[in-house]
């Protein structure tokens, strides 16, 4: 039997042991440390493989681009790795001088070489991002701290190009040629949870489905003087009522995913701001063209008039959001004011529907990506709005993984997607050249509607290869009003980009471009 | 959950039954008395309204289960909404009594399934024995090697979220549990006077098995049925929680309670009425179950 | 004895064949293109087939299956293609999470529901009594992943008496990695303070995982203890003059223990299931997350292999269970 004096000590030192250490742990001396809570988890850190958003503010700030984009209501670029620059007259030579002194968080020194090194990995690997670069044919390091591009056709966008975060990210030669071997030469594996950048931040450690760990790296070139943070843990609950707490509690400085009604309750809370944005990504419906009755540009255009546009801001996104008003989001070169707008007009549904001979309805199969919460309630209402007309709505959530594999083939697509997209750089272009251009289909670009229209492909391939970024802009203007008469997609939304901050962080800067994907953690202190 | 092997639990902790309770007159006595009592009543009444609720669901509910409101969203409790409204201003209410009829499909298909497959494979394991028996029973180890869900999981993952599939993968998961225990029936009876008897008279052995074996031996069977109702609309419900279960916006419980739980801080509603109907199904039905327990199987320890 | 042992042993390794072929087939109920996933989107056809041939998947299906069977046999489960790790590396990460929840719901049930149910049986018809007996049937009705959200939403949202998700909080590290088990770790290596973060952090999700087998252990042991006291040999003592104390831990209540026991190793499967559930709710890290997880990913490489783990190491664990049985109680005999 069990002495009672034993069996109280042990049950004190248990209970002891349990409650101490409730208290808070002892704050870091340095600088302090930055916790970021973002609702999805990224595939790989590598910087010419990965291709999501979820790993923006990990790729921007780790490595760095010859250029990048600032501004928080429209895009400037500015040097980053470069200098300065130059093109050639006919546009398809680009030439760029380096910034001397700066160094990767190997030691070894930022060089052409190592841009080219970078691109030809990049080109090589041949996977996701490299379809913004296609037009790069060939690239040279003629001097230590010179590089330049020969570029197959002349691009207009290809200066822009290069502030996408996606595929841009220098890499250092001897970190990438130290971990390479034989079966993979370009040391993929290692680059898809280390980092071989020279950006402000390095790499610490990945631990899956729970947090990216990054530390700063002292030898930075711009220097660690005045105030910033230090360490930096990227987390990913999913839940934004997850978020919410640890915005609450203090365990999280900044949330990027929260609900719109987590939203609205932290921002009558002391000790945390909300801010709004109005932000470059778009809620696209794409509708698979070759399906059944969506082959009918008069059956698109009626879907298009069955959108409650307002509705979807004023209900889904809290009024924190506006109707897409053309192809592509506002903000960014090359965006054309669609006229006349489609609105939710039922009956018009309703006549046009009839015109094309489906006045007794059908059905179509709805999807979106798993644990996208404002899709889910667009869809769930769109179904409600276009029962009047026949159509019934079946709706499913499917991984994003899956809708990859999906979307590779037109019997495969889904009769109707509800995406988003961000343009990888400031110019509305890319997303003109990889959605609405038959010519190259999936798996290469993301015409995912399998739209086909020979004219559209003609006027894209002529302001693909334009001369001048005015010859671009005009053909723009006249192939953007066949595009959205087409209607081979629906365009949604475009919403602002909602972030909650504890107050004692300062410095946050929006950038319009990377939207809330990506923002400078250099310029972010704590008080 | 599955809980194989509840029913040899209950036995383990059971007094031995005595001869005079098997009396017909004793017997009826005792039905009566366990008829009469509360928690058989609550159980009666439960199933009942469960019953009517799945069935006149869609026109007793005050609200349309799929009718948007969006001016309401997110509506507490109250006089207009009894259980609140969701985010789309959806009734709460209207939506767990239209439920209600997934989550009795549900079990009573799940259990018929496992029931008629169970039948046949134990019945012809037991029945025929020998190379048959061996190789059905290890086919049966193989899937009572996996816990639980687990299996269920993989299914409905692989044929896709709706309430048809998910009602597939936990069948594929219960019916080892009925062919063990007929199996275990059949090889009881098989030998018995009066199957010698029927076999010598020249009935066919389907016959056999089925008049006779089936009809003496069916009492545990019949109770671990009642035993598992309760578990098979919980796991139901969780199938449907992890998202494997019905499509968006379907009124089923599960799903509602996966559906509200991102808001559960501030809007506790949304999650709290489905789970709350769940759990007064679920114990309902465990009621229910230890009633026709005591009735079926005299003597056997009683839940309550 | 050993031929029990032999025959148990071949059992298991029937079950991996059947397990491993039954998920294989489940698998490929879908025309996943595991490339493609692998590859990304905008992959080129060369990519595609690089990477088909790299993993072994433009071979027949009866051949990949051979080929995933020897790897299996060498502890190489494959690619998960959404962490791009090998599955086995994901599984040692997770397991252990999973593992340290089990043991700590057992605990619970234990520790909480044996002397309830002692005392139940002992006090018949008082209130604890019946306090108890609703309790127990409560138990398995209750939906386990509500029974987390009710119990996150009081102890967390409304008392802040209990931590936010996760094993511990956001800036403390873990202890040393030595077998992935925090409690453990931390003990060996004299982390008090990570000691203390985890049995907090561990308390609600393992309370919640407990529940059910809670509910059962009370039952059980208050049945038959109930049982117990009424045989001859308590009253016999009780008779001789042996205060009721005494009796109830001397004699009645090894004997009483033994279904108990039994209940538990028959649990093992159930709590490994709703671990499932549980570390959904509390996004724990374990297997049971780290699975669902995939299946939301279409990672159906993962999703096989996790599975035919899961059925092994369970076929495992029930015939330690019965090898115990054997040991505690020499009535049982298996021959």
């Amino acid at each position: 039997m069990i002495s009672s004096r034993f069996r109280f000590t042990a049950v004190l030192t248990t209970l002891l042991v349990i409650f101490a250490p409730f208290s808070r742990p002892i704050a870091h001396a340095a600088n302090p440390s930055l916790v970021i809570d973002i609702g999805y988890e990224t595939a790989t850190l590598d910087p010419q493989i990965n291709y999501d958003t979820a790993a923006a503010i990990e790729l921007g700030n780790v490595y760095d681009g010859l250029v990048r984009a600032v501004g928080a209501k429209t895009v400037k670029i500015v040097p980053d790795l470069a200098t300065s620059w130059s093109s050639s007259a006919d546009g398809k030579t680009w030439t760029f001088h380096l910034r001397p002194g700066v160094t990767f968080h190997d030691g070894s020194p930022v060089n052409a070489e190592a841009v080219k090194f970078t691109f030809d990995r990049l080109l090589t690997l041949n996977q996701n991002a490299v379809a913004d670069f296609i037009e790069i044919g060939k690239v040279d390091a003629p001097e230590p701290m010179t590089v330049v591009f020969h570029l197959k056709t002349p691009f207009p966008s290809f200066f822009t190009s290069l502030t996408s975060l996606w595929g841009t990210g220098i890499v250092s030669p001897t970190a990438v040629k130290k971990h390479a071997t034989k079966g993979d030469p370009w040391a993929t594996k290692w680059l898809n949870e280390h980092d071989a950048g020279s950006g402000p931040w390095m790499v610490t450690k990945w631990t899956h489905n729970q947090s990216v760990v990054l530390d700063p790296y002292p030898g930075y070139w711009r220097g660690w003087k005045g105030q910033h943070v230090g360490r930096v843990v990227i987390q990913w609950p999913k839940a934004s009522s997850t978020q919410r707490l640890a915005l609450e509690h203090g365990d999280a400085d900044i949330a990027m995913n929260m609900s719109p009604e987590d939203l609205a309750a932290v921002a009558k809370e002391s000790g945390i701001k909300v801010e709004n944005y109005t932000g470059q990504t778009i809620w696209d419906i794409r509708l698979n063209n070759t399906h059944g009755p969506l082959q009918s540009k008069l059956v698109r255009q009626a879907l298009s008039y069955s959108f409650d546009y307002d509705s979807m801001v004023k209900y889904v996104f809290k009024g924190y959001a506006s109707r897409m008003l053309g192809v592509g989001p506002t903000g960014l070169a090359n965006f054309f004011p669609a006229k006349p707008l489609y609105t939710y007009d039922i009956n018009k549904a309703k006549s046009l529907l009839a015109q094309a001979g489906y006045s007794s309805g059908f059905t179509l199969h709805v999807d979106w990506a798993s644990g996208d919460f404002h899709s889910a309630q667009m869809a769930q209402i769109w179904q409600a709005d276009v029962q009047p007309l026949g159509i019934k709505m079946v709706l499913q959530e499917v991984p994003v993984s899956e809708y990859f594999r999906i979307s590779q083939k037109a019997s495969t697509e889904p009769d109707i997607w509800i995406g988003q997209w961000t343009m990888d750089y400031a110019d509305d272009q890319q997303m003109y050249w990889s959605y609405f251009n038959s010519n190259v289909l999936p798996p290469a670009n993301s015409n995912v509607m399998y739209y086909k229209n020979p004219t559209v492909n003609k006027l894209l391939e002529q302001a693909q290869q334009a001369p001048s970024a005015a010859v671009q802009h005009s053909i723009y203007a006249k192939v953007l009003p066949i595009i959205y008469s087409d209607a081979p997609e629906v365009w949604a939304v475009q919403p602002d980009d909602r972030i909650a901050l504890r107050t004692n962080v300062h410095g946050f800067v929006y950038n319009f471009l990377y939207s809330s994907y990506y923002y400078d953690l250099y310029a972010l202190s704590k008080s | 959950m599955r809980d194989v092997t509840l029913i040899e639990t209950e036995l383990l902790a059971a007094p031995a039954a005595d001869a005079e309770s098997l009396l017909p007159s004793a017997r009826r006595k005792r039905l009566l008395h366990i008829l009469r009592r509360p928690s058989s009543i609550i159980a009666m009444l439960g199933v009942l309204l469960l019953i009517v609720l799945a069935l006149f669901g869609t026109a007793i509910a005050p609200y349309s289960s799929g009718a948007l409101d969006l001016a309401n969203q997110f509506s507490g409790p109250g006089a207009q909404h009894l259980f609140g409204t969701d985010d789309l201003g959806r009734d709460i209410f209207s939506r767990v009594i239209v439920g209600t009829q997934y989550s009795l499909m549900a079990v009573v298909i799940v259990l018929s399934i496992a029931l008629v497959v169970g039948i046949i494979v134990g019945a012809s394991a037991g029945y025929i024995g020998g190379l048959t028996d061996e190789v059905l029973m290890r086919v049966t180890d193989i899937f009572l090697a996996f816990p639980g869900i687990v299996l269920a999981l993989a299914i409905a993952a692989a044929l896709g979220p709706s309430i048809t599939n998910g009602v597939i993968a936990i069948a594929a998961i219960w019916w080892p549990t009925y062919a063990r225990l007929v199996r275990g029936q059949v090889l009881a009876l098989k030998n018995n006077d009066y199957v010698d008897a029927a076999r010598s008279l020249g009935s066919s052995n389907v016959r056999i098995i089925v008049s006779h074996i089936l009809r003496n031996g069916i009492a545990p069977v019949l109770v671990q049925l009642t035993l598992d109702m309760g578990n098979v609309l919980v796991t139901f419900a969780g199938l449907s929680y992890l998202g494997l279960g019905a499509p968006v916006g379907t009124a089923e419980w599960g799903a509602m309670v996966n559906a509200g739980q991102t808001n559960i801080l501030t809007n506790w509603w949304l999650s709290t009425f489905p789970g709350l109907a769940i759990f007064l199904t679920a114990l309902d039905l465990n009621l229910l179950g230890d009633m026709f327990q005591d009735i079926l199987a005299p003597g056997a320890a009683r839940r309550i | 004895m050993t031929t029990f042992l032999a025959r148990r042993l071949g059992f298991l390794v029937l079950v991996v064949l059947g397990v491993s072929i039954l998920t294989f087939v489940v698998s490929h109920l879908v025309p996943a293109d595991p490339a493609a996933l692998i590859a990304g989107k905008n992959a080129s056809p060369a990519t595609l087939a690089i990477i088909r041939h790299r993993y072994g998947l433009d071979k027949p299906l009866p051949l990949q299956y051979l080929s995933y069977m020897g790897g299996l046999l060498h502890g190489d489960l494959g690619l998960s293609s959404y962490s791009r790790r090998p599955i086995l590396d994901d599984f040692l990460d997770y397991f252990p999470a999973t593992i340290e929840l089990t043991f700590y719901a057992l605990l619970i049930s234990v520790v909480i529901g044996v002397p309830l149910g002692v005392y139940s049986g002992l006090s018949r018809g008082g209130p604890l009594d019946h306090a108890s007996r609703i309790f127990s049937i409560a138990g398995s009705a209750l939906p386990i992943f509500w029974l987390g959200l009710l119990l996150q939403l009081v102890f967390y949202g409304r008392l802040g008496w209990l931590p936010e998700l996760g094993r511990l909080d956001t800036f403390m590290a873990a202890p040393r990695h030595i077998t992935g088990i925090y409690t453990i770790d931390s003990l060996l290596s004299l982390n008090l303070q990570a000691l203390g973060n985890t049995l907090k952090h561990v308390l609600l999700p393992a309370f919640t995982l407990a529940f059910a087998t809670l509910s059962l252990v009370v039952r059980v042991t208050r049945a038959s203890m109930v049982d117990v006291l009424a045989q001859d040999y308590i009253r016999t003592a009780r008779a001789k003059g042996v205060d009721r104390f005494s009796v109830v831990m001397r004699h009645a209540l090894r004997n009483a223990l033994i279904p108990t026991i039994t209940l538990l190793g028959l649990q093992v499967g159930n709590l490994l299931s709703g671990a499932f559930l549980v570390e959904i709710v509390f996004s724990w890290p374990g297997i049971g997350f780290y699975s669902v997880n995939t299946i939301q990913n279409a990672d159906y490489q993962a999703i096989m292999s996790i599975t035919v783990l899961i059925a092994v190491i369970y076929t495992f664990v029930n015939l330690l269970v019965d090898i115990l049985y054997i040991k505690l109680d020499p009535r049982i005999n298996y021959a």
